[in-house]
C-alpha cells in the first residue's frame, strides 16, 4: 500500500491548535470520501480521543513501541466518523520520549503499509529531535502557529531544527557526514547557526555540496497555518512570517492561509464533539476547509510534476 | 538628522521614496504614510522575531523618521525640495518609483488595496510651497493636524527654532546641574518634560509640530509604555519628540529605550 499520505503536524508551541486541526483536517478528508487514520503522536500529552469524543482506548501507541503489540492495526480505534479511525498516543510518555531513530522508521514504515488514504500524525508541542523526526518523515508538513511572539520564535526554531535534522539524515546518503556532522555542532567554528548561513557554507564549497544543499532545500517544505487570527493585522503576520523566512533563512515556507478565533471552538471542545462535526458551516471551519483543498491541490501538482519528471528522465 | 548632514540623495532613495509618497504629498499624507511605515516594520518586527533583524529595524527606523521630520517641517522640507531639485533634474518623475520594502508585493498590496480607492489618485497639481491648501481630514489624520495651514506651520517651526535657540545657555544651565552631583544626564520621561518646560513648548505646540498624538507625547514624558503597542511605535514617536526639541537623538534613543527594556524584563519577572 504504497499510496497513503502522511500529513504531519507539528510547530513547537504547545496550545496553538495542533489537536484541533488534525482532528478536524482529518475529519475532513474522511467525510471528502478518503479513509483517514489520525495518529497521536503528542508523547506525554495524548489527548486526541478527547477531541474526537472517543473514550479512552485500552490499546494505544505504547504498545506498539513495546513490541507487546505487532500488528499495528490492531491499535486502531473506530470512531463516530466514517472512514475514520484513530491511534491513540501513549499513555505514559517516559519510554516513548525518546525513541531511537530506528523505532520511529519502523513506527513510520508500519503506519505507510495500513490500508489507508491519509495519515494525519498529530505530533504535540516541542522542537526536540523525536518530534522533528516524526514531520520530517510526513509527505506533507504542516505547522500550527498564532500570532503571538512565543509561538513565533518557536515556529523558527522549529524550522531551523527540521532543516539541520534533515541535513544530517540525508548527508548519511550522499556520503558527507563527515562534512555535515561538524559543522552542526552548536559550538562550530564556522558560526553556522542558521539555514541561510549552512546553506551559504555549502555553496562556498561549490560542487557536489552545493548540489546537495540545493535539493535539500527542494525537498523541505513546511507549510503554515496561523490559528487564532483576531485582528486584521493578525492576518499579515503568515506572509510577513514567510517573507522573514526566505530573508533570514533563505528557506521557502508556504502559508497555508489563517483560520479565526471563534467561541465555537472551545464549545466544541468542552462538549467533546469535533467542530467539524458540531458547526461545519462556523467561520473556523470554512477557513479550515479550504487550507484542506489547498493542500490537496497542492499535492497533486506536486505529484503530476514529479511523475512528468521521473517519465521524461527516463 | 538635516538633510545637509546626511542627505539621501546620495544613497539612491529620496524622502519621499522612503516613505513611498508622491512628491506633492499632502502633509497628512505624510503623517499616514509614517504611520503606515511604522506599521510594516513592527509588523515585520513581530514576524521575524527571534531571527535578530534589530539592527536593520533601527536603521530603516531612523530612514522613515528622518524622512517624517523633514517633510513634516515645511522649512526644512522647502530646502530639501531645492536640493532634490539641483540633484537630480528629473526628481519629480523619479519620486514615483516607489521604494523597494521588504514586506511582499502581495502583501503590501493587500495592505493599501482598500485605501488606494480611498483617498484616490495623488493630486497631481503644481507643487506651490506658497499655496495656502488646507490639510484635508481623513479617516485616520490626528485631530492637532486638522486645520493648520502652510503658513501657520511655518509660524510654528519658525517660533519652535527660535525656542531651541534660545534655550540653549539655559539647557547647558539645566544639565550641569544634574551633572553636579556627581550624577549624569541621562534623558527618561522626566528629563525630557522638563527640557520640554524649560523650552516653554506646550505638550499641544509639540503635537502640532510633529503631527504626533498629545496622548503619545505625554505616555513618553509619563513613561506610560502601555500607550505603546510595541517599541518601533515608541522608537518612531520618540524620534519625532527628540528631533523637534533640537536634542542628541541616538543617546536619548539609546537611553530611553534602555528604559524601555528594563520596564518590559520587570514586567515578565
Amino acid at each position: 500500500m504504497e499510496n497513503n499520505k502522511i500529513l504531519a503536524i507539528g510547530g513547537g508551541k504547545g496550545g496553538v491548535g495542533k489537536s484541533f486541526v488534525a482532528s478536524n483536517l482529518g475529519i475532513l478528508l474522511a467525510q471528502s470520501g478518503s479513509k483517514v487514520i489520525l495518529a497521536d503522536l503528542d508523547l506525554g500529552g495524548a489527548n486526541l480521543h478527547t477531541w474526537l469524543g472517543v473514550n479512552n482506548p485500552s490499546k494505544s501507541l505504547s504498545d506498539f513501541i513495546s513490541r507487546e503489540t505487532l500488528n499495528i492495526s490492531k491499535l486502531l480505534v473506530s470512531t463516530n466518523i466514517p472512514g475514520l479511525s484513530l491511534i491513540s498516543g501513549a499513555k505514559d510518555g517516559v519510554e516513548i520520549a525518546n525513541l531511537k531513530y530506528t523505532q520511529k522508521r519502523r513506527f513510520l514504515s508500519a503506519l505507510r503499509n495500513m490500508d489507508a488514504d491519509y495519515i494525519v500524525i498529530d505530533l504535540g508541542a516541542g522542537t526536540s529531535y523525536n518530534t522533528v523526526d516524526f514531520f520530517l518523515l510526513a509527505d506533507i508538513q504542516l505547522m500550527v502557529v498564532i500570532p503571538e511572539p512565543t509561538s513565533i520564535e518557536n515556529a523558527y526554531r522549529f524550522i531551523k531544527n527540521s532543516f539541520f535534522r534533515q541535513v544530517f539524515h540525508n548527508s548519511k546518503k550522499f556520503g558527507l557526514k563527515s562534512v555535515v556532522t561538524p559543522i552542526l555542532r552548536i559550538d562550530n567554528p564556522y558560526n553556522i547557526t542558521t539555514p541561510k548561513t549552512l546553506i551559504d557554507y555549502f555553496n562556498k564549497l561549490g560542487g557536489s555540496k552545493t548540489v546537495f544543499i540545493e535539493e535539500q532545500l527542494q525537498i523541505f517544505m513546511p507549510k503554515i497555518i496561523l490559528n487564532q487570527v483576531r485582528t486584521e493585522k493578525d492576518k499579515l503576520v503568515g506572509l510577513a512570517m514567510k517573507d522573514a523566512c526566505s530573508k533570514y533563512f533563505n528557506i521557502n515556507m508556504t502559508f497555508l492561509g489563517y483560520i479565526s478565533e471563534d467561541e465555537s471552538v472551545w464549545k466544541s471542545v468542552l462538549n467533546r464533539k469535533p467542530l467539524a462535526v458540531a458547526s461545519p458551516d462556523s467561520v473556523p471551519m470554512q477557513q479550515l476547509k479550504t487550507i484542506c483543498s489547498d493542500i490537496l491541490l497542492k499535492e497533486t501538482e506536486l505529484t503530476s510534476k514529479n511523475n512528468l519528471l521521473s517519465k521524461l528522465a527516463q | 538628522m538635516t538633510p545637509r548632514e546626511n542627505s539621501p540623495i546620495h544613497e539612491g532613495a529620496s524622502y519621499y521614496q522612503t516613505l513611498s509618497v508622491p512628491s506633492t504629498a499632502t502633509l497628512v499624507e505624510i503623517r499616514n504614510a509614517y504611520e503606515e511605515k511604522l506599521e510594516e516594520a513592527h509588523l515585520e518586527a513581530f514576524a521575524a522575531y527571534s531571527l535578530f533583524p534589530e539592527e536593520e529595524t533601527e536603521l530603516k527606523l531612523l530612514q522613515y523618521g528622518q524622512a517624517f521630520v523633514t517633510l513634516a517641517n515645511p522649512i526644512a522640507r522647502a530646502k530639501y525640495d531645492d536640493e532634490l531639485q539641483q540633484e537630480t533634474p528629473d526628481a519629480e518623475q523619479a519620486d514615483f518609483r516607489q521604494d523597494g520594502s521588504s514586506i511582499s508585493k502581495p502583501m503590501l498590496a493587500e495592505k493599501t488595496a482598500g485605501k488606494k480607492t480611498e483617498t484616490a489618485p495623488f493630486p497631481h497639481k503644481a507643487k506651490n510651497k506658497q499655496t495656502e491648501e488646507k490639510l484635508e481630514l481623513t479617516k485616520s489624520a490626528p485631530k492637532e493636524v486638522v486645520g493648520q495651514t502652510q503658513v501657520e506651520r511655518q509660524d510654528f517651526y519658525l517660533n519652535l527654532a527660535v525656542k531651541n535657540e534660545l534655550t540653549e545657555e539655559t539647557l547647558e544651565e539645566y544639565y550641569s546641574k544634574l551633572r553636579a552631583h556627581g550624577g549624569q544626564v541621562f534623558f527618561n520621561g522626566a528629563v525630557l518634560k522638563q527640557i520640554r518646560e524649560l523650552k516653554s513648548i506646550t505638550l499641544d505646540e509639540l503635537a502640532k509640530i510633529t503631527c504626533i498624538r498629545i496622548t503619545y507625547l505625554k505616555a513618553i514624558e509619563d513613561e506610560d509604555f502601555k500607550k505603546f503597542t510595541s517599541e518601533i511605535y515608541l522608537k518612531g514617536y520618540l524620534i519625532c519628540y527628540v528631533e523637534a526639541m533640537n536634542l542628541p537623538l541616538e543617546q536619548i534613543i539609546e537611553e530611553y529605550i534602555h528604559l524601555y527594556n528594563n520596564h518590559r524584563e520587570a514586567e515578565k519577572g
